[in-house]
């Protein structure tokens, strides 16, 4: 007898798909609408647990695109500190769709927030958009407004020369300005700013909303970039806090990852050479290895791992330099030698038999006048 | 009256020690090119400790101590006045040759000093953290000496940086890399320096230190030190700057 599931491939059934393989090798990612190639520059942007993806692209022969690159006399350690290196540009964590949409209406000017600045302490100047980008703040505003106008030019050639866009959803839960409808990453008075709620209210947005966002994203940045490709995935990090009443954490967790997902595939569905990879399923289901850490939020790096071979077996197969890593090597090289040449040049200022009236330097020696 | 000094550090010690050493074999006032900076001050002694020597290596005991001589030449000072010359040159390893790409930075002391937008902006808290990193065991040793002596302790500002004509012409050992790279602007030298600067002037104040300024008078009117007072290399002051040194070190301390 014929029906529509004798055409399914095994991937359809779950005796096949799930229970007949090692809980380390399932692969829910079908294979790509679109691949990615050693030449694709491609450009991360997310939740936390997106800056699991940005250090193992070169790792997987593809070109991470960093437009905002921290110096490379700055340790890395030093330069993740401060926001460097995590995404394609230093703007810290995008939770929300909106978050991702504003920040492209701020780019190029179509959306400027009333309140666009918190002050922090010892009179720190805190982005409200992204208040953790630097440990204690910027130190004065022309320091701010100088940061603010260089990231936002490395947002526009990211935004303008990117070839995949990869975006991780976090959360639909969001704190926004009544004024204007400005929505920030964080609290205000979390980490910096005063919550007045006369000015602040908590929001959760629906499916709707977050698919509409996504879809505007994807439109704005095509009208700048037409063959840019789309990948969605939903962090599968569970909420750190719920702002609702009615709601346990775990509750709360939930219906935000649901709306997420149901938003991320209707987006796509509707706009072509734009995916969803299914980095969530394969952390959260029954059916992979518990790959969450002791607090149960956490994502452990063999998690991690297998996200990532996952997203490798889907889209890619090639590889290819890591060029972005050289810079950052050769100046630390110099700076090692540098370091040998100042303890060489000191060392040979105090034996410097050429100087006038050299004797050798006394060691606790008076020399009275 | 007569005073005593300890002066203990390394590389920019030299300067202080030579224009002191040069004025004592002259038995009295200075010769030139020393007079503007005449050190005569009957009665008054110094001692210096110079840390660049293998003799003192490592500096720190695994307990966290001075080295044992170092330990011993303290406490036996009888010095009125405990002058530290410790570290002072960390902001070259950032500040000396262009590192590509071009940075500039604002300084949060004098926000207003130009900044070169076609540079990378980096952030001036954590080029801060960097100098941080990088000055802590010299910051560890000036906490050592204020914590092991009686009465007053100085700490002495490193030198300015010096004009690139002079570097240019006295570049070993760095001559490859400022071959191959150049010589960093004037301007970004000149706020390293002073970031570098404002960590010791944090630490003095923490730690119950007094810190002495580099002399005004050895400076152009940019901050870059005058060509006379600069040693024969790429990052230190001659025995005349040194002189300029110990002159203020004196009246500081009168």
């Amino acid at each position: 007898m014929s029906h529509p599931y004798r055409q399914q491939g095994n991937e359809a059934f779950w005796s096949r798909g799930v229970a007949a393989h090692d809980p380390r090798d399932i692969n829910p990612a079908l294979p790509a609408p679109f691949t990615l190639s050693p030449r694709d520059k491609i450009v991360t942007a997310g939740s936390c647990f997106a800056q699991n993806i940005s250090p193992r692209l070169p790792g997987m022969g593809l070109h991470f695109l960093v437009t905002e690159p921290a110096h490379p006399i700055f340790p890395a350690a030093l330069a993740a500190r401060f926001g460097y290196g995590l995404f394609s540009a230093r703007y810290g964590n995008l939770y929300t769709a909106r978050q991702l949409l504003q920040l492209c209406d701020r780019v190029y000017g179509m959306f400027q927030p009333r309140e666009d600045v918190w002050s922090g302490q010892d009179g720190a100047w805190i982005d409200p958009f992204r208040p953790r980008i630097q440990p204690r703040g910027f130190l004065t505003a022309q320091e701010y407004e100088a940061d603010r106008d260089r990231h936002f030019a490395a947002v526009r050639e990211a935004f303008e020369t990117m070839d995949v866009f990869i975006f991780t959803l976090g959360l639909t839960e969001c704190w926004r300005a009544r004024a204007d409808g400005a929505v920030f990453p964080l609290c205000p008075g979390v980490a910096g700013g005063v919550y007045d709620p006369a000015r602040h209210e908590f929001h959760n947005f629906t499916v709707d909303e977050v698919m509409a966002d996504l879809l505007r994203f994807i439109d704005a940045i095509r009208r700048r970039n037409p063959a840019c490709r789309f990948i969605f995935t939903v962090s599968p990090v569970p909420l750190v806090a719920t702002a609702r009443r009615d709601a346990h954490v775990m509750v709360a967790s939930d219906y935000s990852k649901a709306v997420l997902r149901v938003a991320a595939q209707m987006a796509v569905a509707q706009r072509e050479d734009s995916a969803y990879f299914p980095a969530y399923e394969i952390i959260t289901s029954a059916a992979t290895p518990h790959y969450f850490a002791a607090d149960q939020r956490s994502v452990t790096p063999a998690g991690v791992d297998h996200v990532m071979r996952c997203f490798a077996a889907s889209f890619t197969g090639h590889s290819a330099p890591r060029e972005s890593f050289q810079a950052h090597d050769a100046t630390m090289d110099r700076l090692a030698r540098m370091e040998e040449a100042m303890r060489v040049d000191c060392d040979e200022l105090a034996l410097d038999p050429d100087y006038p009236h050299h004797t050798p330097l006394p060691s606790g020696r008076d020399a009275p006048i | 009256m007569s005073r005593s000094y300890f002066l203990m550090g390394r590389s920019h010690l030299t300067a202080l020690w030579y224009a002191w050493h040069n004025q004592a074999e002259a038995g009295g006032p200075p010769p030139q090119p020393y007079a503007h900076a005449p050190l005569v001050a009957p009665g008054t002694r110094m001692t210096f400790l110079q840390l660049e020597s293998q003799r003192y290596e490592p500096l720190f005991t695994p307990e966290g101590a001075f080295h044992p001589e170092v330990g011993r030449a303290l406490a036996t000072s009888a010095a009125q006045i405990h002058v530290s010359v410790l570290g002072g040159n960390d902001h070259s390893m950032i500040g000396l040759v262009a590192h590509p790409p071009g940075f500039d930075f604002v300084l949060p002391d004098e926000p207003d000093l130009p900044l070169d937008r076609q540079a990378r902006l980096v952030p001036a808290e954590m080029l801060r953290e960097e100098l941080e990193r990088r000055i802590a065991p010299h910051l560890r040793a000036l906490a050592l000496l204020r914590a092991a002596v009686a009465g007053r302790v100085v700490h002495i500002e490193s030198p300015p940086p010096l004009p690139e004509d002079h570097i240019r012409r006295h570049s070993a050992p760095f001559a490859d890399e400022i071959a191959a790279l150049g010589i960093a602007p004037a301007l970004l030298r000149y706020k390293i320096w002073r970031l570098h600067s404002g960590l010791y002037r944090e630490a003095c104040a923490r730690l119950g230190v007094d810190l002495l300024p580099s002399p005004l008078a050895m400076r152009d009117p940019s901050g870059i030190m005058l060509p006379f007072g600069c040693h024969p290399d790429a990052t230190h002051g001659n025995a005349l700057y040194g002189g300029h040194v110990l002159k203020a070190l004196l009246e500081f301390t009168a």
